[in-house]
């Protein structure tokens, strides 16, 4: 709480919370926002740069640019919010398995990661959407495989930590199951470090997947999820540079928000941090 | 004193910190002049002003928080405090050496001890690198460091070792003045008399003008000329080691003889000094010690600060109504004159059995000027010469 | 010191061979009959079964890896494209020194910038080029590298024409790529480098250095970095890893012919054993990188050193080196005291 109360002070960080909190709301009530349709074509008006019917241009199709990053919004978002969490899920389970137990489980699980932080993550979230193909949640399952390993590894230390606390020797004393342990005592004692990656991570996502986009991989048109839609303006780039400009500008915006946020958030966490 | 001798001189020198919205004042108008080859002994508790003194003098406090609000700090009738980058520079590789407190932090961890001490030369003098690493080896080994750890890092050495590796970096260069922070607060107790052997072994050698800091007033009376005790950023006390030993003057150089177990030796109980210093955000008005000062009186606590009186040729005290008797502590330490009670003389005074310090503040307390105090003052500090300042 | 880099290249070695099985085992489950892809839809049974066969995917799986790895590691054999029928290692070292140089020119570009940088920042801490620096990190940090590459596509080649925005023409083709791959990690690095320097800052060695009379550019570079480096090379590492991660969309962008280019042009093309190979070689890149930085540590802090010394060391064996060696608290005197 002691946190909340300094996050809540840091300025910065809530300037990165209400463009969030602005930008899921867009995409949330883009229907309401914009006359368009997502994929509703224009056939007067393709290719045009920025106009007063469409503030933000067309593309190819005479599809309204701005609608379809309103509607992208959901897609983008939720693509970095739900591998993010699945990533933090990942690492939270493994690593505790990994962490508790101990041992030759411990062990392969370490080894594992080892061999998998050898390999760049970009490249590990290749080979996975290369193997189950592209699309919407097979990108997720990429990008939160790829990114795993640091959470394990973030989980079991936080577990080998507090398993050396007393308290939990006394938990054990009185006859606790070891879940009802790893849960009650371990839990409150990782939370904080978890949300501050998961916080980051969620930026980070949505950049990885326009990258995967780029090389023919992840989310593909005609879905309007930003990366994809950079990635497709990519062809276009020499007379309607707008088709890069503004969806990339959506993925900046939205990273730059969540890195003020986890930036204040890591000082609110932990204040020997700052500088 | 002989003005031309005189080798450092500093005037009315006022340091502060701001850290926050706080100012803290850490050196409220110090002087004293020291003499070519002579040795100052600047006493003081913790937090009392001494390592910011030394280390304004070669102008090493980091700025911010540290200003040297004002003042002046001659050495050989230079400002330093006026000097340029390059001249100031200079000064510190040929003139002025440093010996820090903690060994353990002073060395850098990532260079071998032998590159550390080089370094000083290469900064000082115009050799080859060949004669260079032979200087740096024999400063080494004339600390007592063999010339084969030349080429080993300060994890791989003790404290003690460590130390002796700042003392050589120290006077690798010759220095005219060393200034030693607490040299040996950091060490066990028998390296400390090692160090302190060097040192003065050295200064010997290369007549080196010395500033000793220390609260340890055993090392004082071994190692310096003259005394100077600060309180609160100031020189309340300051004369020759006979002055401040034989005729200490100043309730508080008095009161940090009595709370030292080897001159209390012959007393039931040691005497600490009541309450604690001052916080150096707000020091109190009129004389800063006042209020732990069983002599206070009332025009020690208005706002007028306490005039520098000369006691004796070159003894001064800052202190309205200072100890005049002959009250000498020198018995107390180890050695000095063997025929005198150990305890110091006259120590138990005539006055009995000594109460508390702090009922006796809270005696003086309630007088309202000297005339009162008078009549309290068969206490602790009145013994000997009596209220000889009324 | 001989014996732990033995330790650490045999460490990384085995890892190089569990990413191998790792990516391999991965691969072996893509979706689609690779035959079926190669042959078309007009193949005969026979032929089929023919090709099924040459590629050794009628065998069951730990034959085909052991396959794999045998050819991959003992005769350097990756295998040949299936497009193309060129040898995947040929391929790959042919396009490598330009990924690498491209790589070597980020690196090198990143610590020359960044560096100074984050030292100013922390020397001159909270002050104008402090803030200045926070703020152009935060921003450069959010900034999706393709997309900056792209923003700089579209001003240097196509509105100004002062750079050409593909292929490698000359020296100048190779601007673009270094300078909007590098904007990310200069950003990290220099913050990093902020952080380790304000750790240092005020530490008694520096007062030490400059009570000799050092000029203070010497006590910075020749006290204070020294001291900051260990979190500075792990992060150099950390981006040059990054770096060959974004190679793929980098040179895809820029249609740059290195490493990166084969992959991702592999990769439309599902040419499974060019992606594989790929993949393989870069995983192997990183680990030896990693191997470095970690050797690095050892160079540049002899604490460190020591302790490789120490943990190579076999146990019991006492010798006078291991006598000095660096407990945690190494300030316990050694009987060196006596004179």
């Amino acid at each position: 709480m002691q946190a909340f109360r300094i996050l809540a002070k840091d300025k910065l960080a809530m300037l990165g919370l209400v463009v969030v909190v602005i930008l899921i709301l867009l995409s949330l009530f883009a229907p309401f926002i914009t006359v368009y349709g997502f994929d509703q074509i224009d056939i007067k008006n393709m290719n045009s740069g920025p106009t007063l019917q469409h503030i933000m241009g067309t593309d190819a199709l005479g599809r309204d640019i701005f609608t379809r990053l309103l509607y992208g919004g959901r897609w983008s978002l939720g693509l970095g919010l739900s591998a993010s969490i699945l990533s933090v899920a990942i690492g939270i389970v493994v690593g505790s398995v990994a962490g508790y137990f101990g041992g030759a489980t411990d062990n392969v699980i370490m080894r594992l990661c080892d061999i998998i932080q050898a390999i760049p993550a970009t490249m590990i979230s290749i080979i996975i959407s290369i193997s189950l193909g592209t699309g919407y949640v097979v990108t997720i399952f990429a990008l939160a495989l790829g990114s795993a390993s640091n959470n394990i590894r973030l989980m079991r230390g936080q577990v080998l930590s507090v398993r050396k606390e007393e308290y939990l020797e006394a938990a054990q004393c009185v006859n606790c199951s070891s879940v009802r342990i790893m849960f009650r005592h371990i839990m409150p004692n990782v939370m904080s470090p978890m949300i501050l990656t998961f916080t980051m991570s969620i930026g980070k996502m949505i950049m990885v997947a326009a990258g995967l986009s780029v090389i023919g991989l992840g989310v593909q048109p005609p879905n309007p999820e930003w990366g994809a839609m950079l990635s497709a303006g990519r062809n276009y780039i020499i007379h309607y540079p707008h088709l890069v400009i503004f969806p990339g500008l959506f993925i900046f915006v939205t990273g730059f928000a969540i890195n003020l946020l986890g930036d204040g958030l890591r000082d609110a966490i932990d204040p020997k941090l700052k500088k | 004193m002989d003005a031309s001798k005189i080798h450092l001189s500093v005037r009315d020198l006022v340091v502060e910190y701001t850290s926050g919205g706080d100012t803290i004042h850490a050196v409220n108008g110090v002087s004293f002049d020291l003499e070519k080859g002579k040795s100052l002994g600047i006493v003081g508790e913790t937090g009392a002003g001494k390592t910011t003194i030394a280390k304004s003098i070669p102008r090493l406090l980091q700025s911010p928080p540290a200003h040297i609000r004002s003042g002046e700090i001659y050495l050989d009738g230079e400002d330093i405090l006026q000097m340029s980058g390059d001249k100031l520079l200079d000064i510190r590789r040929r003139k002025i050496s440093m010996i820090f407190q903690d060994p353990m932090t002073a060395l850098n961890p990532t260079m071998t001890i032998g590159a550390q001490v080089a370094e000083v030369l290469r900064l000082h003098e115009s050799m080859s690198r060949h004669d260079i690493e032979k200087a740096a080896a024999e400063m080494l080994s004339r600390v007592g460091i063999m010339e084969d750890r030349y080429n080993e890092f300060p994890f791989q050495f003790s404290g003690g070792m460590k130390q002796r590796v700042v003392i050589a970096m120290a006077l690798a260069c010759r220095p005219d003045l060393l200034l030693a922070d607490e040299p040996t607060t950091a060490l066990d107790v028998t390296i400390q008399a090692q160090m302190l052997d060097i040192i003065s072994h050295m200064r010997d050698k290369f007549d080196t003008t010395l500033i000793l800091i220390t609260h340890d007033l055993g090392i004082v009376a071994e190692n310096c000329d003259v005394v100077a005790v600060v309180y609160a950023g100031k020189v309340i006390e300051y004369g020759s080691r006979e002055d401040i030993f034989d005729h200490p003057s100043h309730p508080y150089t008095l009161g940090l003889f009595r709370s030292l177990p080897s001159f209390a030796l012959g007393e039931r109980r040691l005497h600490p000094i009541a309450g604690m210093p001052p916080d150096p955000r707000y020091i109190p008005e009129g004389c800063a010690f006042h209020p732990r000062c069983p002599r206070a009186a009332y025009a020690c606590k208005t706002g007028h600060e306490v005039a520098n009186r000369e006691l004796s040729p070159g003894h001064f005290c800052r202190c309205m109504f200072p100890e005049t008797g002959g009250v000498s502590v020198r018995g107390g330490f180890g050695g000095h004159t063997p025929d005198q009670p150990p305890g110091g003389v006259d120590t138990a005074g005539p006055g009995g059995p000594n109460r508390p310090p702090s009922d006796q503040t809270a005696a003086v307390g309630e007088d309202t000027g000297p005339g009162g105090l008078a009549g309290h003052a068969p206490d602790q500090f009145a013994e000997g010469g009596g209220a000889s300042h009324a | 010191m001989g014996r732990y880099i033995l330790h650490r290249l045999l460490l990384t070695i085995l890892v190089v061979l569990g990413a191998a099985v790792v990516i391999f085992t991965i691969m072996h489950f893509v979706p689609g009959d690779p035959v079926e892809i190669l042959l078309g839809n007009d193949a005969t049974l026979e032929q089929y079964a023919a090709k099924r066969s040459e590629l050794g995917l009628d065998k069951p799986f730990l034959i085909q890896l052991w396959n794999f790895m045998y050819k991959a590691f003992l005769r350097l054999d990756l295998g040949a494209s299936w497009t193309r029928s060129t040898p995947v290692l040929a391929g790959m070292l042919e396009r490598l020194p330009r990924t690498f140089l491209l790589g070597i020119l980020s690196i090198i570009l990143t610590t020359v910038v960044a560096i100074p940088i984050g030292v100013n920042a922390a020397i001159h801490q909270n002050g104008l080029q402090d803030r200045g620096l926070i703020v152009a990190a935060m921003v450069f940090i959010s900034v999706p590298e393709f997309w900056l590459a792209l923003l700089l596509i579209i001003l240097f080649s196509l509105k100004l024409g002062w750079l050409p925005s593909f292929g490698i023409e000359s020296w100048k083709s190779y601007i673009l790529p270094v300078v909007s791959g590098s904007m990310a990690s200069i950003c990290t690095l220099a913050r990093q480098t902020r952080a380790s320097v304000l750790d240092v800052v005020h530490a008694d060695y520096i007062t030490t250095a400059r009570s000799k009379g050092m000029v203070e550019r010497d006590v910075i570079y020749g006290h204070m970095l020294p001291n900051a480096l260990i979190p500075i090379i792990t992060m150099i590492g950390m981006s040059f890893t990054a770096c060959v991660g974004g190679t793929v969309v980098m040179e895809q962008i820029f249609s740059f012919p290195g490493v990166g280019l084969y992959l991702s042009d592999a990769i439309s093309r599902r040419d499974y054993p060019v992606i594989r190979g790929c993949v393989v070689v870069m995983a192997a890149f990183t680990a030896i990188l990693m191997l470095f930085v970690d050797l690095a540590y050892g160079y540049v802090d002899p604490r460190i050193k020591a302790q490789y010394i120490s943990s190579s060391a076999k146990k019991g064996k006492v010798n006078e080196k291991r006598h000095r060696r660096p407990g945690p608290k190494h300030h316990s005197g050694h009987g060196n005291e006596s004179q």
